[in-house]
């Protein structure tokens, strides 16, 4: 009955294939597309419950982040408020949508270890309720981002027409990193803490609070080597630059969000099975 | 087309881990220590397991704690999967073995309607036409828009069970849900039930209750260290029970009144972790049967 033995192998069975696999968790999450909607609606108004403004705290809270610290910086380093409110935000935007969803991500399936349990739930639900989450929280920010550069007087550009397509190559990226994170931390707890104390650092390896063009010519070619380097330069063409990011910007985007989605679901595929006995 | 439920040959293995997912720095110092980490216990809690269940067949399962009988139904509902062998179910499968999972404290009786609703996967519209009946059914009244956090837990129950019987099963699993609320509630839950077991083709019911076995079901199978044992006709196979496997060891006369099967009904977050150890006890004490 009882049998002691030290590392076991894992055995396979019944192995569909990837793409039968990835049709139907998209099949099976897709039943459950009500769901995914009341758990984000609910994750979004958690924050603002009993508070008098409610949700309107969403739009409120990152429009006077900015205000302040566009205010406290303009007046320290004396540089022109306005494009330097929409450069810097621009790119923490999005950088804080990728951290912020990673380190919440990669407990996506830990976290939910009394649902994955009791019900059965197809497994690609929690990822998209991090990345729905997410998402509608930085479609505030945005929002008000754009208000504020309105305010401002900055120039809207016609370009800001294709963030919808950048947010959606953004979003296919945290989908894809979830999985990945949501998976390895059910294997490796220490992962999201990692993550919490690696990704400040990380931070300051892409150009968000300093130009590109601030780095010396020789070192330049290694920061282009970051992988989040090119989504947020997406948002900084069209946002801030005002133009139709050229089309290798495009490929290399949309070609890393779908490596790390199919990665996610690979390795998702391969542990699915097995990820309930190790909670 | 009738609903089936075919299982091969199928084993549910469980691995405990004498530390689930080992740190850093356990990891560092066992290369150092040359130990290995990844040493485990195994513990097969269904063991080649075979079982033809056809529509119109309503199945009751006995056995002792820890023999499998849980398990057996996770297993069919896919939260479990076979480490061996096949599990095919034709048919929609409703399970009701543990309601109110996934109720958030913070809401309202009727947020949380939606919230389990919807995770059950019910659209929002369904449970539109349905939120009426539900609140109707659950006796709640004006309590309803109460973040459930003040309920207690006979309310919380009776919200739990209201929202899991309002559904149109193909195939219904129950695991011991009929003890929720007063006797008014239990006697307008039973009625529900068995409505409900009307209405499905395919019904598996796991109950230490031998009279709601005898009851209920055309078939009993009686499981006992993750194996079938005996597999009838309901009162042979209770009469089995009794004399050959609840009346053998001295843990049968404690069997009704361990907590582990009759604090099922209602599993809000905040008891999650309470039933986790519930489950490992069971598992524990079925380690050392």
């Amino acid at each position: 009955m009882i049998t002691s033995i030290s590392l076991p192998k894992v055995e396979k069975k019944n192995d569909p294939s990837l793409a039968k696999f990835i049709f139907r968790s998209i099949r099976d999450a897709w039943d459950y597309r009500w769901a995914i909607e009341t758990f984000v609606t609910n994750n979004l108004c958690r924050r603002y419950r009993r508070s008098a403004l409610g949700f309107y705290w969403g739009l409120l809270g990152p429009l006077m982040t900015m205000i302040t610290l566009s205010v406290v910086f303009s007046m320290i380093f004396h540089i022109d408020i306005k494009s330097f409110t929409v450069y810097i935000f621009t790119g923490l935007l999005p950088w804080s949508l990728i951290s912020d969803s990673a380190i919440e991500g990669s407990q996506c399936f830990v976290s939910a270890e009394s649902y994955l349990k009791k019900l059965f739930i197809p497994k690609l639900f929690f990822p998209f309720v991090i990345v729905g989450t997410y998402t509608v929280n930085f479609l505030f920010s945005l929002t008000s981002l754009l208000l504020i550069g309105m305010v401002l007087g900055f120039q809207w550009k016609l370009s800001l027409l294709l963030l919808p397509a950048v947010i959606a190559v953004t979003a296919t990226l945290i989908l894809g990193m979830t999985i990945l994170l949501g998976v390895a931390t059910v294997y490796f707890r220490d992962l999201s803490h990692i993550l919490g104390v690696t990704l400040p650092g990380f931070f300051y390896t892409i150009p968000i609070i300093y130009p590109a063009e601030s780095i010396p010519e020789q070192f330049r070619q290694w920061f282009l080597l970051n992988p989040f380097y090119y989504v947020i330069d997406l948002y900084r063409q069209v946002i801030f630059k005002g133009q139709s990011p050229p089309i290798q910007d495009w490929a290399v985007s949309i070609a890393l969000a779908c490596c790390l989605l199919l990665a996610g679901l690979v390795v998702l595929k391969r542990n699915e099975q097995d990820m309930i006995y190790r909670m | 087309m009738s609903a089936e439920i075919q299982i091969d040959d199928a084993t549910v293995r469980f691995r405990i881990y004498r530390n689930p997912s080992p740190a850093l720095k356990e990891m560092a110092i066992n290369l150092f220590t040359r130990r290995s980490s990844g040493e485990v216990l195994e513990y097969y809690a269904l063991k080649n397991l075979s079982l033809t269940i056809h529509g119109g067949e309503r199945v009751g399962i006995i056995g002792l704690n820890g023999a499998g009988k849980t398990t057996l139904l996770k297993m069919i509902v896919g939260i479990y999967p076979a480490f061996r062998g096949h599990v095919h179910v034709g048919g929609r499968v409703t399970p009701l073995i543990e309601v109110g999972t996934g109720f958030d404290l913070e809401m309202s009786g009727r947020q949380n309607i939606y919230l389990n609703g919807t995770l059950l996967a019910h659209s929002r519209q369904e449970m539109m036409e349905r939120e009426k009946q539900i609140i109707e059914f659950s006796g709640l009244g004006e309590h309803i828009d109460t973040p459930i956090k003040y309920y207690s837990s006979g309310m919380l129950g009776r919200l739990a069970f209201s929202i899991a019987t309002m559904i149109e099963p193909e195939i219904l699993l129950v695991d011991e849900i009929f003890s929720t609320g007063d006797a008014l509630f239990v006697d307008k839950a039973a009625e529900r039930m068995l409505s409900l077991f009307d209405r499905s083709q395919i019904v598996v019911l796991v109950s230490h209750n031998m009279n709601h076995i005898e009851e209920f079901c055309n078939r009993v199978i009686v499981l006992h260290h993750g194996e079938i044992v005996n597999d009838g006709p309901p009162a042979e196979m209770i009469d089995f029970y009794h004399t050959h496997i609840a009346g053998r060891g001295s843990n049968a006369s404690t069997e009704d009144r361990s907590p582990m099967n009759t604090d099922f009904s209602v599993a809000s977050p905040s008891t999650a972790v309470s039933v986790q150890e519930q489950s490992r006890f069971s598992m524990t004490s079925s380690l050392s049967e």
